[in-house]
């Protein structure tokens, strides 16, 4: 009876406060501000995706600090701590304890909790999602023509496969992520170069032409020239070659008449460059975000005028005499680091003063480096990048104080240029014991593009470069702010091993602390030797090097990141296994 | 101050109120009421029994009543003591009231209704807020530290900062889901309004904390309820409470003891880290040379200089600011004393006005100003807040409302606390003593050229000293009530919370700085707006031996947010009253980034509930709740209920003859509460990005960028994280109400537990415009644990009397099971910045969030040490070496593990309250045991983290071959390996503190009676006194960042100092 009436009693209250109760939709909610998916599944939604994918080609976006991932040069487009830093060419810069992780690399104390290489790995990955992204949404949206949506698949295909080869360089061994993987705990147990190959050729296959107005975007030269570098990574050089024939009969690309051209961001969308991240400056992204900010700490310690900041990646010795030339034919000489450069009897390639500052030499328009630009003489020196130095005509409208640095710039990062296609294709000739004598002649295109210009006074926008007079006898020579400047042709190769001593060189000096040189010395499978004699002259030299252990063959991987092992484990067994020797 | 006129109003009405009742009266009876001590008690209310008559006493304890014809019986109640009637049988009645018996009869509001403490069956803390209010603290958070067992408490010592409270242990992952629900007057406040409650406004704080009594809460209940009943007028003749405090503070500790001090010490230091490492002498024209000297015996120059090529011995004779910085660099910069101050004040005023006449009109205003200065320099906090409630009856319905308008304003700790780059405002640890705060020319010196990246902190303090933040909350309730059909009672309730908070910071270049700071403006303003619709019905009866009480609830919630944020530089003119986002005022090319955004959460919830009496001796409840939650689209419902029974013992037979148990109960709840604290759209795979974030130029234009878009957040569908609890508990009162206790002994377990799990690289979030990972119901999580509260008050004679109060809580906790679908053994806690790796990971059969990282296995003495390194890493001679943990004869990553763990085992309070005659004197202690710090402040103190300040530590007791028992590795500037996560950052933050110590003297009434004054109170006090503790850093009980966080807790990266108070107050009522 109690409980009958208890039952009641409910139901009335029930029944009473039932006239309360909401509408169904009072629980449904659409997200604020943000795009569902359906939203975007059309051709402008699917487009936008895309250039968020081209937006990660610098590894970096965002001008947020304290975030998981850290700092944006670990992840630089330019890869100027993993193909450069860690070579001969230069050093981390700025002084000891600052940015511990770049040191030890620099000393070749490769260690998976370096929390450097968790960074770039996971920056690649990103990339590669965002490309995914595009894919998986272009297999929803409606309303998109076959050729426009080829074309989507086929750019979004060629950066999926950018970041991938940007990864294989340095670990080889990782997962390939497309757009149906769902569970991200993947094993690195099989070679995923077949894959980024396959994605290469489907871009070829539909990818347009470079035209006037392609800029930034994937292209069908871009393309091949990239998977002919990732063919002459694992030495397949026929593959390479026929590819870099057909970029350069394309007739769509030529060298710029002024090497500095390259790097100067005014004059960036030129023949010369393939593919590059456009790098931008105060357009309305917080502190310039999408400025090149991976090389925002390589600017110059005390440049009267900027913060104060950084000074990171300079120079080398070694490198500096690598751009000495023999006195009588202007070419590299073979016993370069015997001596210093000695500017009272040495000869250099003009080609230095574009790459890096030296003490009393004209630094672009900001007037004369000095020595007291430097942060740390004793530890790295004073040979300051140049091809990441904006214009001091520039400051402030390509480029843009951001935080503690005046560095961020629009200066695009280059990452295949023209001079590189030739250089490929030359080695290519030499390597299938081809055509050296077209190899000779693409490697004094280089040179003969190299003896035109050279860094002027400086003291204006106007005098940044002070052409050269024009060759006697296949030689330039001049004097210019008091360097002795000689550079000459190479006669024709002798043979195979000359042609490739010749090569190497000028891949060298063309493509000096562009981020090249380490994945230059591993595949040709030379680091091992040219790193340690390097180590043993250089050392004493500069304090960076000091406690540094002998590159042996293991470290031409990189290990894998301890971390990301840790982050793979099924029932605890991890699917990414490290790479041998770590 | 309220208006004179206001209060002669009041009075009027009071009296007109007695008037007319006189007019019908019959009878006048008058008398007068005193306490067990003789005393007079003032009023106490005066009501005839089955009437609406009531009056008051007066100060000299005498009434005056007319009794309606054919009443005689007079009802007697003042707070404090047991109701008693008398007849009035004569014209002067006069009683002795009587203490209540036990906290027993007190009456505890549980959610949607209110219980007698001796009828509950839960585990439920009643907290008294006349304890509370000891704590000077804007917040009642802040005042809650060690009061009731099983509630642990943290906040910042920054003004006005947040306070994250936790409720038998950590359980939940998700953000907010760690914080308790709070319920206010039957609104739920969001966790950022509860600063803005006037603790002197608080009436009563009850925990709910076992699930029988927070299930009537369901949804979001998992961490426990509070609930803050507040201050309501109360019948009788207006009264005025004055409370007024005036305290200074200063650092209980501070890190000057453990930092070099001088500019010879530190120059030292840096030539062995050097010299150690080959790499002296330097070059004379490095900077390192020209400041710490030159040469083989290197002497410290007297000035240091930026310009290149000036010697560091000489004044340079152009000096020309900042380019040319001139700097005298001995004997050396305490920067502890150039950013901190003593004897910072603190102080609060408050005033209510209260009261209400017999026939249901009751009131209650009050006004409270509240302010304290930072002891960080240039910093404050100021609140003002205002409230009012009324209530009354009207043609059968009680109507009534509350309102609290609060506004606050402060300057905080430029940057926000516990952030890492800010290490205490980036002036203590990472500045060099070599550094002076001003430049021999009188402008601030700094790291110009060379000195790490310091900041000067005094500098940056202010130049923030006008970044003022502000905010103002509206929070409050209106709603009705009638009684009908003899036992039914329907209430309907529509509350409202609106938050409305500015900020705007202005960012001026740090000259003298090695890495100035670009300047600029932001301002940003976000709003919250939530609201609860409620009705309730319920049916209460006693029939027989039975005492039913039915509830029936309904409820809907709306919770939104927007936010916009602005920004400009290129300022024509700095000065503040130009710091707008205009961009007449700056460059307009800046174009700086505007965004905004948004999120709402709906609600709607039922709810009934049944408590069930049998004799009073058997009782029995139980809850049944749906809740729906738009978090969860297309899955959004879900049960949850709870039951709870209690045996009074002690009303048996066969207890009559133990005199000595006063009361004994036993009390058993189980039940299931649930946490939808996640992002509202987690369902949803969402696109977005941003100008800086997925723009690009692909056109090559230099400068501008297209429209991008990305994936920001992967949908994933989750159901509620559940929440099983069980509970025993027992009550006694023991030795003639002396002794009062309680014992809990609690199973929490959560189900699904809801986790955001980081992920490979793979799956492609990444730095900024980072993929928000999925969510993922996860597995287990358990917390067991026992508390213990113990109350003895006593007599020793009519003038002295003492009580002693203990709480301890110890809790275990425990993942007990991960994921199996996913094959999860352990995650990594998404850590707070690190710059050494993750530092916090959870590991399967161990407790949440335990620190990670390689231990510490002493230094490698000698090369046959170093042989035998197993390969790791940097091993050389002097340096760490890290233990083989896997026992694989290699060290490498797979050796890092649990090197600590942040969880108490016991946190306890102990308070102790003595007085004599007119004396009191109060002194309460709190504390934890068994939880670990990672006291990450020694990255830049014991290491080569920046180029800062360095410890004693360092310099005194690192390895040399003739200090072979050092604590740190061998002085080494090419050190890249000892500062990595490990086992030397660890260290035990257990602690016991002085919190409050009180002495009071209360003024006697033959004075105070011709002032009209019924109370007046003044003491003397001081907060925490001192600190037992064996933590190194300066303050074991470490803050939160600027918002609590459920995903990590316990790493010290340069915590806001707690101030050590010197205070008087005094408390006035008339």
């Amino acid at each position: 009876m109690f409980v009958n009436k208890l039952t009641k009693l409910t139901a009335a209250i029930l029944i009473g406060l039932a006239v309360f109760s909401c509408k169904k939709s009072f629980l449904e909610r659409l997200p604020e501000a943000s795009f569902t998916e359906g939203l975007l599944a059309n051709e402008k939604g699917v487009n936008a995706t895309l250039i968020a994918a081209y937006g990660a080609l610098d590894g970096w976006a965002d001008n947020g600090w304290n975030n998981a991932a850290g700092n944006p040069w670990p992840v630089a487009g330019s890869n100027w701590i993993w193909g450069s830093v860690t070579t001969d060419d230069a050093t981390p810069g700025s002084e000891p304890n600052d940015q511990h992780p770049i040191e030890d690399l620099n000393r070749y104390l490769y260690q998976p909790d370096n929390t450097y290489f968790r960074a770039k790995y996971q920056a690649i990955y990103w990339g590669i999602n965002r490309a995914n992204v595009t894919l998986k949404l272009l297999a929803k949206a409606a309303g998109i023509s076959t050729a426009n949506a080829d074309q989507i698949t086929a750019e979004a295909k060629f950066l999926r496969a950018y970041f991938h080869f940007d990864g294989y360089k340095m670990w080889k061994n990782i997962p390939y992520i497309d757009e149906t993987v769902t569970d991200y705990r993947q094993k690195n147990d099989v070679d995923i170069f077949p894959k980024i190959e396959a994605d290469l050729q489907a871009a070829i296959a539909k990818l347009p032409e470079k035209t006037s107005n392609s800029s930034g975007r994937a292209t069908k030269g871009a393309a091949q020239a990239l998977l002919a570098r990732a063919y002459m990574f694992i030495g397949k050089y026929a593959e390479a070659k026929s590819l870099l024939n057909s970029v350069i009969t394309s007739n769509k690309y030529s060298l710029v008449d002024n090497y500095h051209d390259n790097f100067d961001a005014s004059k960036q969308n030129n023949n010369e460059i393939v593919l590059s991240y456009k790098a931008s400056v105060n357009d309305g992204a917080g502190e310039s975000a999408n400025g090149n900010w991976g090389d925002r700490l390589l600017g110059v310690h005390n440049m009267p005028g900027l913060s104060g900041c950084c000074g990171f990646h300079t120079a080398t010795y070694n490198l500096l005499n690598a751009f000495k030339t023999d006195p009588v034919t202007g070419l590299p000489m073979a016993n370069f680091n015997a001596a210093d450069y000695n500017a009272a009897t040495d000869f250099l390639d003009p080609r230095v003063d574009w790459t890096f500052a030296r003490p009393g030499i004209p630094f672009l328009d900001w007037g004369k480096a000095e020595s007291g630009w430097a942060r740390n003489v004793g530890y790295t020196g004073f040979f300051n990048p140049k091809k990441t130095a904006f214009h001091k005509s520039q400051y402030k409208t390509l480029s843009t104080a951001s935080g503690w640095s005046d560095w961020p710039n629009a200066i695009d990062i280059s990452l295949i240029r023209y001079s590189d296609v030739l250089l490929m294709a030359a080695e290519c000739e030499i390597e299938t014991n081809g055509d050296l004598t077209k190899a000779n002649g693409f490697i004094n295109d280089i040179r003969k593009r190299a003896w035109k210009f050279v860094q002027g006074e400086g003291t204006s926008e106007v005098t940044i470069s002070h052409a050269l007079p024009a060759p006697v006898a296949g030689i330039v020579a001049d004097v210019v702010n008091g360097t002795k400047y000689r550079i000459g042709l190479y006669p024709a190769f002798a043979n195979q091993a000359e042609a490739r001593n010749a090569l190497r060189f000028e891949r060298r000096l063309e493509l000096a602390m562009e981020g090249y040189r380490y994945f230059d010395l591993v595949r040709w499978k030379v680091a091992t030797t040219v790193l340690n004699a390097f180590l043993a002259v250089e050392t004493p030299k500069f304090g960076c090097f000091a406690g540094h252990e002998q590159f042996t063959d293991t470290k031409m991987l990189y290990p894998l990141p301890a971390v990301e092992i840790q982050l793979s484990k099924i029932n605890g067994e991890a699917q990414l296994k490290q790479n041998p020797g770590y | 101050m309220l208006a004179k006129s206001t209060l002669m109003r009041l009075f009027m009405a009071a009296g007109l109120f007695l008037f007319s009742n006189i007019l019908f009266a019959q009878k006048t009876v008058k008398g007068s009421v005193s306490g067990p001590d003789g005393k007079p008690v003032f009023g106490a209310t005066v009501s005839v029994k089955g009437s609406n008559v009531a009056t008051t006493t007066s100060a000299d304890g005498t009434f005056s009543i007319a009794l309606p014809r054919g009443a005689n019986v007079l009802v007697f109640s003042y707070v404090g003591y047991e109701v008693s009637e008398a007849n009035a049988t004569s014209d002067n009645v006069s009683i002795t009231m009587k203490p209540q018996s036990s906290s027993l009869n007190e009456v505890v509001v549980t959610g949607y209704t209110a219980q007698r403490k001796k009828d509950l069956t839960g585990a439920v803390s009643v907290i008294k807020t006349s304890e509370l209010t000891k704590v000077a603290s804007p917040s009642f958070l802040g005042q809650l530290e060690g009061r009731a067992a099983g509630v642990q408490t943290t906040s910042s010592g920054s003004p006005g900062s947040a306070v994250s409270v936790r409720i038998r242990g950590n359980s939940s992952f998700t953000e907010g889901s760690g914080d308790p629900l709070v319920i206010v007057d039957g609104v739920q406040l969001r966790s950022a309004f509860l600063n803005q409650i006037n603790p002197n406004d608080i009436e009563s704080i009850q925990v709910l904390k076992d699930a029988a009594t927070t299930a009537s809460y369901g949804i979001g209940a998992n961490a426990g309820v509070i609930i803050i009943t507040t201050k309501k007028g109360k019948v009788g003749a207006p009264r005025v409470d004055v409370s007024s405090y005036y305290g200074l503070q200063t650092a209980g500790k501070t890190y000057e003891d453990q930092l070099l001090k001088t500019s010879a010490e530190y120059a030292d230091l840096m030539y062995q880290s050097y010299n150690n490492a080959g790499q002296w002498p330097l070059a004379a024209t490095t900077n390192i040379a020209k400041t710490y000297g030159v040469g083989a015996a290197p002497v410290l120059p007297q000035y240091v200089n930026p310009l290149p090529g000036v010697a560091g011995g000489t004044i340079n004779t152009t000096y020309n600011y900042p380019d040319n910085l001139v700097m005298k660099a001995s004997p050396g910069t305490n920067w502890w004393d150039a950013v901190f101050r003593t004897n910072a004040a603190i102080s609060e005023q408050n005033v209510s006005v209260s009261g209400g006449d017999a026939t249901g009109g009751r009131y209650f205003f009050s006004a409270n100003y509240f302010t304290q200065d930072g002891i960080m320099k240039y910093t404050d906090y100021n609140k003002y807040s205002v409230r009012g409630n009324t209530e009354f009856k009207v043609k059968g319905f009680t109507l009534g409302e509350n309102l609290t308008v609060a506004f606050d304003n402060a300057v905080g700790q430029p940057g926000g606390n516990q952030v890492e780059q800010n290490a205490i405002t980036e002036g203590v640890l990472k500045m060099q003593p070599i550094i002076p705060i001003y430049d021999e020319g009188g402008n601030w010196g700094g790291t110009k050229a060379g000195f790490g990246n310091g900041k000067n902190g005094l500098a940056k303090l202010f130049r923030n000293k006008d970044n003022r933040g502000e905010s103002m909350n509206l929070f409050g309730n209106v709603f009705a009530e009638v009684k009908f059909l003899d036992h039914f009672t329907a209430r309907i309730l529509y509350g409202i919370s609106h938050g409305w908070n500015f900020g705007k910071n202005y960012t001026y270049r740090d000259v003298e700085s090695n890495e100035p700071t670009t300047p600029g403006f932001t301002e940003n303003t976000n709003r919250y707006l939530n609201w609860i619709f409620s009705q309730q019905v319920t049916y209460s009866n006693k029939f027989g031996n039975h005492d039913v009480k039915l509830t029936a609830v309904h409820e809907a919630k709306l919770n939104s947010f927007r936010n916009t944020s602005a920004g400009l530089s290129g300022y024509f003119i700095e000065l503040p009253s130009l710091f707008y986002v205009n961009t007449g005022l700056g460059d307009p090319a800046s174009r700086a980034v505007n965004t905004s955004g948004g999120k709402n959460n709906a609600k709607e919830s039922w709810l009934g509930r049944l408590e069930y009496a049998f004799k009073g001796k058997y009782l029995l409840n139980g809850t049944a709740r749906y809740d729906q939650s738009s978090n969860f689209a297309g899955k959004n419902g879900q049960l949850f209920g709870g039951v709870g029974a209690a045996w009074r013992i002690s009303d048996e037979g066969f207890m009559r003859g133990t005199s000595w148990i006063n009361d004994l109960k036993l009390r058993a709840a189980y039940g299931v509460t649930g946490n939808d604290a996640i992002d509202p759209n987690s369902n949803y795979t969402l696109y977005g990005g941003g100008a800086g974030s997925t723009f690009y130029d692909i056109n090559g234009t230099n400068t501008s960028a297209v429209n991008g878009y990305t994936v920001t957040s992967a949908g994933h569908p989750v159901v509620w994280e559940k929440q099983k609890q069980a509970n025993i508990g027992l009550d006694a009162v023991f030795f003639k109400n002396r002794l009062d206790a309680s014992i809990d002994v609690y199973d929490r377990r959560n189900k699904d537990f809801l986790f955001q799990v980081v992920l490979p690289a793979t799956f492609g979030a990444f730095g900024g415009g980072a993929i928000a990972y999925p969510y993922e119901n996860l597995g287990r999580i358990s917390n067991k644990g026992i508390e213990l509260t113990l109350n003895w008050k006593s007599n020793i004679s009519t003038d002295w009397k003492y009580e002693v109060g203990v709480n301890l809580t110890s809790n275990k906790n425990k993942v007990d099971l991960l994921a199996p679908q996913l094959g999860l053994t352990d995650f990594f806690n998404p850590t707070p910045e690190s710059r050494i790796g993750p530092l916090v990971r959870t590991y399967m059969g161990s407790p949440m969030s335990t620190f990670y990282g390689y231990t510490e296995d002493g230094i490698f003495q000698n090369a046959t040490e170093v042989a035998g390194s197993l390969g790791q890493a940097g091993a050389a001679i002097g340096r760490f070496r890290w233990k083989d943990i896997n026992g694989d004869k290699k060290i490498d990553d797979n050796d890092k593990g649990i090197i600590g763990d942040p969880n108490p085992s016991l946190i306890f309070g102990l308070n102790i309250g003595v007085s004599y005659k007119s004396f009191d004197f109060t002194m309460f202690l709190q504390g934890t045991q068994g939880n670990d710090i990672f006291n990450y402040t020694k990255y830049f103190t014991d290491f080569y983290g920046f180029s800062g300040n360095r410890s004693n530590r360092m310099l005194y007791q690192s390895w040399t071959p003739t200090r072979t028992n050092a604590i740190l590795p061998k002085l080494d500037i090419n050190d890249g390996f000892s500062y990595q996560p490990s086992s030397y950052y660890i260290e035990d933050g257990s602690y016991i503190r002085a919190k409050v110590v009180q002495l009071g003297y209360r003024f006697p009434m033959s004075l105070l009676s011709k002032a009209k004054i019924t109370n007046a109170r003044i003491y003397i006090q001081g907060q925490n006194l001192f600190t037992i503790t064996k933590y190194q850093g300066i303050d074991p009980a470490l803050g939160t960042r600027n918002n609590a966080t459920e995903q990590w807790t316990g790493i010290d990266y340069g915590n806001y100092p707690t101030a050590r108070v010197l205070m008087i107050g005094l408390n006035l009522s008339f």
